[in-house]
């Protein structure tokens, strides 16, 4: 990959990739230094990467063991999301009803947002998710289909004031 | 309720940002990175090579940086004592002089905060044009990258030696004196830079330590050891290795070690699977050294064991490896049906195993979030080992970013373990 390849793929994928990692740890600003971390890293194995031909799943990959990594530096809990949820997204969301829908995705476990995340906003087909998960296409499945029913519930709910 | 669908594609496109540098300086990063990671491969050569000389042609220099001054987490410095002279004329501002003779520079208090190590190395500490420099034990020469660099103590760095007795006090409470041999996190000047080649002739750039905690391991050269001169010792080999390269203790790490009694504790973490591999590796070994770095929800370890001869040591890297082949599928201890899948990769090379270990269901096939990575290497009489585990799940590309990360860091074991081999490394 020469410095044109890499600079066009930067600027195209970047932003998608943090949305992306965005909708799985909740905090927008550590997605970019995770993700703009992972790019550099990137840049360093450029030879390598060259023959996977999933770079964008590389760098999802490493930016997420990235944000994985300073999480457990910081302490926070257990899961990713909850915590940075809570503080992380209210300002990106343009609307409260989109904040809404990253507050109801964050309170998924990660299995499911995982799933949803790399279908709705990576398009991913389920084989591909398969293969990047490394779980079974049956479980990709059921994650799809129970992450769904569970994040319209959640929305549900928080449209008719249930939640908080 | 709106469509689920477009309630998340809204979503996606809602939290998308530009990129806030461009891709340039992404490239110059990694550039760096790909730099510091080739310096630190060639700086493993414990016993020969040295920052500058040998590095020099794989390396590519740094971009200059903003002045090293002390990071921000740099305890309350200790004002220098002794000699302490002021600063002459010339010397760059960020520094102060500990001592005058010889010229003994520490990073001054205050600073832009922006120093940060750019690679790792080892190097002698000794004396050229009138200062402290840290050096090859090579023969220097008039060519710039075989030419010592100014040395940079840390901040808060006292004299405490006497007259004709080099010695440095770190706040830490080590001592570094001439004829020491260290390892160090390094920020590197490119040799170009001249700020200090009026105070220091004869040098070519700087290599400055942030911090004492930057500073791995301070050992007696390796040319005025006894070891040098005749077979070394086990027990030296063994604590020439640089078990600790690249294990940085952040926020509530713990780096333990070097240490002799860690070497079970190191076999302790390992999946039960392999206890029979463990006895028979310990069984054979004439001795033992190993650190961990722990850290809340994941730990890093290293041993390296030394054995008779190559053969007792190829025995044990087999042993090893098929030990961690038979654990593919073995149950989790405590669970009715969680096993390890063992991803093994020998990299083509009869000297090195990495064993990247899944936890799974059986019946669901779910992937646990936990993971362990455990890498194997044999250099003549020695085996080292490495083992590694957190909470990131064991997915397939995971998997290949990990094997990607041991290779490197059994490269930078392999340098530093060449006093194991008869003939040396190439």
């Amino acid at each position: 990959m020469d410095a044109g390849e890499f600079d066009r793929w930067y600027a195209g994928s970047y932003p998608r990739l943090v949305a992306q990692l965005t909708a799985l740890i909740g905090n927008r600003a550590e997605a970019q230094d995770c993700v703009q971390e992972a790019f550099i890293r990137a840049w360093d194995k450029a030879p390598r990467l060259d023959s996977t031909g999933e770079r964008d799943a590389w760098v999802r990959t490493t930016a997420y063991r990235l944000a994985v990594s300073r999480w457990r530096r910081v302490r926070r809990g257990r899961e990713l999301s909850t915590r940075t949820a809570v503080t992380g997204y209210d300002a990106l969301a343009r609307s409260e009803v989109r904040a809404d829908v990253l507050g109801a995705l964050l309170r998924l476990p990660i299995d499911q947002r995982c799933v949803l995340v790399l279908h709705y906003f990576a398009d991913r087909s389920v084989a591909q998710i398969a293969a990047e998960t490394g779980a079974p296409e049956g479980t990709v499945k059921a994650r799809l289909h129970r992450g769904r029913l569970a994040l319209a519930d959640i929305l549900t709910q928080s449209a008719h004031g249930s939640i908080r | 309720m709106t469509d689920l669908e477009t309630l998340l594609r809204t979503l996606d496109g809602d939290l998308r940002s530009d990129p806030p540098v461009g891709a340039d300086e992404i490239r110059r990063r990694g550039q760096q990175r790909r730099g510091r990671r080739h310096l630190a491969l060639a700086g493993g050569t414990a016993a020969v090579v040295v920052l500058g000389a040998t590095l020099a042609a794989n390396w590519r220099a740094p971009q200059e940086q903003p002045p090293a001054g002390p990071g921000p987490s740099v305890s309350a410095p200790t004002a220098p004592t002794g000699s302490a002279t002021p600063p002459t004329a010339g010397d760059p501002l960020w520094v102060t002089r500990v001592h005058s003779d010889p010229v003994v520079f520490a990073h001054a208090a205050g600073g832009s905060g922006l120093a940060v190590p750019n690679a790792t190395g080892e190097g002698l500490v000794t004396q050229t044009g009138g200062c402290l420099v840290l050096s090859s034990s090579a023969r220097a020469d008039q060519a710039a990258e075989n030419q010592p660099r100014a040395l940079i103590l840390p901040i808060g760095t006292r004299w405490t030696g006497n007259p004709g007795q080099v010695r440095l006090t770190l706040t830490d409470g080590r001592t570094v004196s001439a004829d020491s041999w260290i390892t160090a996190d390094v920020l590197l000047s490119p040799r170009t830079n001249t700020e200090f080649s009026a105070s220091c002739p004869g040098t070519a750039g700087y290599a400055a330590i942030v911090t004492p905690e930057a500073i791995r391991s301070i050992a007696p050269s390796p040319a005025s050891t006894p070891s040098s001169t005749a077979k070394a010792t086990p027990s030296a080999d063994l604590e020439s290795t640089p078990l600790a390269a690249g294990l940085i203790a952040t926020g509530e790490g713990i780096l333990a070690g070097p240490s002799r009694s860690l070497v079970s504790r190191v076999d302790a973490e390992l999946p039960a699977c392999l206890q029979p591999a463990m006895e028979r590796a310990a069984a054979g070994a004439t001795d033992g050294l190993a650190v961990l770095l722990s850290e809340p929800a994941a730990s890093y370890a290293r041993s390296v064991r030394s054995y008779p001869d190559e053969a007792a040591a190829r025995a044990a890297l087999q042993t090893w490896r098929s030990a961690l082949a038979a654990c593919d599928g073995a149950l989790v201890e405590g669970t009715p049906s969680l096993r390890l899948r063992v991803t093994l990769e020998d990299f083509d090379a009869p000297d090195r195993t990495v064993a990247i270990v899944a936890y799974r269901d059986d019946p669901t096939g779910t992937l646990y979030i936990a993971n362990a990575r455990i890498s194997v290497l044999q250099v003549g009489t020695a085996v080292a080992l490495t083992h590694s585990a957190d909470e990131a799940q064991a997915t397939p590309s995971a998997i290949a970013a990990w094997q990607d990360d041991e290779a490197e860091t059994l490269t930078l074991l392999a340098r530093g373990m060449c006093q194991f081999t008869a003939a040396g490394c190439d």
